[in-house]
């Protein structure tokens, strides 16, 4: 039987673990060293992304700096991970000869990671393989992997989670949740699992590690010596440290910030409200993650997070997004109640229209705060726009007008200057004071020919009247408001019937913006 | 250009046994990856080029590229300095899979050694061979089921 060697280098820095993952694979690439499976461990607590990443695009860099979070970069492919000291980091490095291989695939990736899913067994846990490779127990992933290669040498490596703080990693790493609130830290935590929680107890690194060293014993038909780092990998990692401490490898990477952009969409579909937030990469145009959640119902419970691994690398075009959604359905078995895989492919393609507001002046934070109605903003901003709609929530409380069409623009509220400005623009300002005047308004343009409108609303009511606006089928742009608006406060029946007391805020930079994009002179 | 067991192989270009190829256009030569890569290592997402007037020696990484998380390195298969760089590549590296002997191709290099260099490298009827060995190789480990799908 062939004899592997197991190696446990404990606990390190990152730049350490780093370096060794380098100095490893050369001596593998130089045929110094047998294959080795080796275990590693971090402390400081390491922030690591993958060899293609940016620090800046991926990572809350003050926030590491100040919590003693080391920042490093991986010489393997992936995204950005957190690694606190109780993970423990398993790594497989080998000659590709001996698995028979000139070009890894995904078959390979397979091969590896039913080593770990052949542990995890072991101690007790239905684990399983998801594409591309990750590992992970009942649509949670537990294992995330990645890897490289050197002239004949490959290694592949992989994180196990033991123990995981979720809320540390949303601080440390970009991950598009707004606002750390107990509902986005909670669609986290049902994306991710670790040992404990699997199993209710934590269990000793040892019992770890040696479930998965047997692991690789039974996959790869091989036996396992203990063994320690040779004279020429000290040598080889000592030579490294200096690379791998250095801010030209840790920032090798640096992409214009504008590169990565967040884009949102809802959509509420007859099984109920979507949400999609992409992580898009709009220089190499690909989708680099996908978040759904909403209020729908999906079997197997795993549905969406198969959906949202299945959407990762692809480019980000609506072609791409169709063929792959619908393959999706097709294929899996997976069943989403009242919500079709149209509904899906409509969400996710209107966020990705958003990666052409920029060219309006309009900012990747911005993009989000703009909805549209019946056309994209580039089709809207083509057509004349004469009107204005208002929404009275965003007029003083006090005011008389509050609840009235018209505003004396007396420069108290945002509201005036909204006004204002409309007519600077020749275009008619009216406040919406009810549900039943906004759909009145609507049909009463759309009556009198005209094109198109731009209106303010918060997010929540154009997520749940979207549908109204679209039987009406008149185009048009939606602004967002800020402050708590009735959604917030659970007011929204008083807010229905016009009678809801709280003041919000009008967007006026963002209005300027949308105005400075429509060229034509508008006309009633 | 002929179809080994699904896999597109150009007869008349010299290879690397790590699947780079190799196109002799006077003093320069052409290099990109074959079609077996592209279909084995799935859909590339990122390509990190060499800048022209870089010099490389054959057998030394020329490129690195992502696929599936998986950084992988290709090879210049001649030595020289690089005088042309494809980077439409930077904009999609998918090209590499799409058109993998067109479009695709990753720089061109002013060789310094050619002759001899290019006795190093697959070419003519070892070709065939080559390619089919690689094939029974993966299918004989599992790793050809990806292929099969794609």
């Amino acid at each position: 039987m062939k004899k592997w060697r197991v190696l446990d280098t404990g606990i390190r820095t990152a730049a350490e673990n780093m370096a060794l993952d380098a100095a490893i694979l050369e001596a593998k690439a130089k045929e110094l060293i047998p294959n080795t499976l080796r275990f590693l461990r971090f402390s400081p607590p390491a922030v690591l992304v993958g060899y293609h990443q940016s620090i800046e695009r991926e990572v809350r860099v003050n926030f590491c700096c100040q919590n003693g979070i080391d920042i490093n970069r991986r010489i393997t492919g992936g995204g950005a991970i957190f690694f606190d000291r109780s993970q423990l980091g398993w790594e497989l490095i080998g000659s590709k000869e001996s698995l028979n291989f000139s070009v890894a695939s995904e078959t390979f990736f397979r091969k590896v990671c039913s080593a770990v899913i052949c542990a995890l067994r072991k101690l007790g846990l239905e684990a399983s393989f998801r594409p591309k490779n990750d590992i992970e127990i009942d649509g949670r992933k537990i294992s995330g992997t990645g890897g490289t290669e050197e002239g004949g040498a490959f290694l592949f490596q992989g994180t196990l989670l033991m123990d995981f703080d979720v809320e540390m990693m949303l601080k440390a790493l970009k991950i598009p949740v707004e606002k750390l609130k107990d509902k986005e830290i909670e669609s986290v935590k049902d994306r991710v699992t670790w040992l404990k929680r699997e199993l209710g107890y934590l269990p000793s690194l040892g019992e770890v590690k040696g479930a998965i060293r047997k692991g690789f014993e039974e996959v790869f038909q091989v036996e396992f010596f203990e063994g320690n780092l040779t004279a020429e990998e000290r040598d080889l990692f000592q030579g490294k440290m200096d690379e791998f401490r250095s801010d030209k490898w840790i920032h090798k990477v640096r992409y214009p910030a504008h590169e990565r952009q967040i884009l949102k969409s809802s959509h509420k579909a007859k099984g109920g409200l979507i949400r999609v937030t992409l992580v898009v990469n709009s220089r190499l145009r690909r989708i680099q993650s996908a978040l759904i959640t909403g209020d729908f119902f999906a079997f197997p419970r795993r549905t969406i997070f198969d959906l949202e691994a299945a959407l990762k690398d692809i480019e980000a075009r609506e072609e791409c997004v169709r063929k792959k959604v619908l393959h999706f359905f097709k294929n899996g078995g997976y069943k989403v109640l009242d919500v079709s895989p149209e509904d899906f492919i409509e969400v996710i393609t209107e966020a990705l229209s958003k990666i052409e507001y920029p060219r309006y002046g309009i900012s990747l934070s911005e993009a989000n705060r703009i909805f549209t109605v019946n056309g994209t903003l580039e089709e809207i901003l083509k057509k004349n726009i004469p009107i204005l709609l208002l929404p009275y929530c965003a007029k003083l409380k006090g005011c008389k007008f509050r609840y009235e069409k018209d505003c004396t623009e007396c420069g108290k509220c945002s509201v005036g200057e909204a006004c204002r400005i409309a007519r600077g623009k020749e275009i008619v300002p009216t406040t919406i004071v009810n549900f039943e005047d906004l759909m009145g308004t609507l049909k009463m343009c759309k009556t009198q020919g005209i094109e198109a409108f731009v209106g303010s609303c918060c997010e929540a009511f154009y997520t749940r009247h979207r549908e109204d606006f679209e039987r009406i089928g008149l185009p048009g742009i939606l602004i967002d408001i800020d402050n708590n608006t009735c959604y917030d406060l659970s007011k929204e029946q008083q807010a229905y019937a016009g009678t809801f007391e709280n003041q919000t805020q009008l967007k006026l930079d963002l209005l300027r913006k949308i105005f400075s994009n429509i060229s034509s002179p508008a006309r009633m | 250009m002929i179809d080994i067991k699904g896999y597109r192989v150009e007869e008349e270009l010299y290879y690397t046994k790590d699947h780079v190829w190799a196109k002799v256009e006077g003093e320069n030569v052409r290099v990109g990856v074959d079609d077996y890569t592209g279909k084995t290592a799935g859909e590339f997402t990122y390509v990190d080029l060499p800048f022209e007037g870089d010099e490389v020696e054959q057998g030394e990484t020329l490129a690195k590229v992502q696929s599936s998380k998986w950084v992988g390195k290709l090879v210049a298969p001649v030595s020289g300095e690089i005088v042309e760089v494809n980077e439409a590549l930077d904009r999609d590296a998918s090209l590499l899979n799409k058109d993998p002997y067109g479009k695709g191709w990753i720089v061109l290099i002013k060789a310094i050694n050619l002759e001899s260099e290019l006795r190093d490298l697959i070419s003519g009827d070892a070709v065939k061979d080559w390619m089919r060995l690689e094939v029974e190789k993966a299918e004989k480990e599992g790793y050809r089921e990806k292929a099969e799908q794609a």
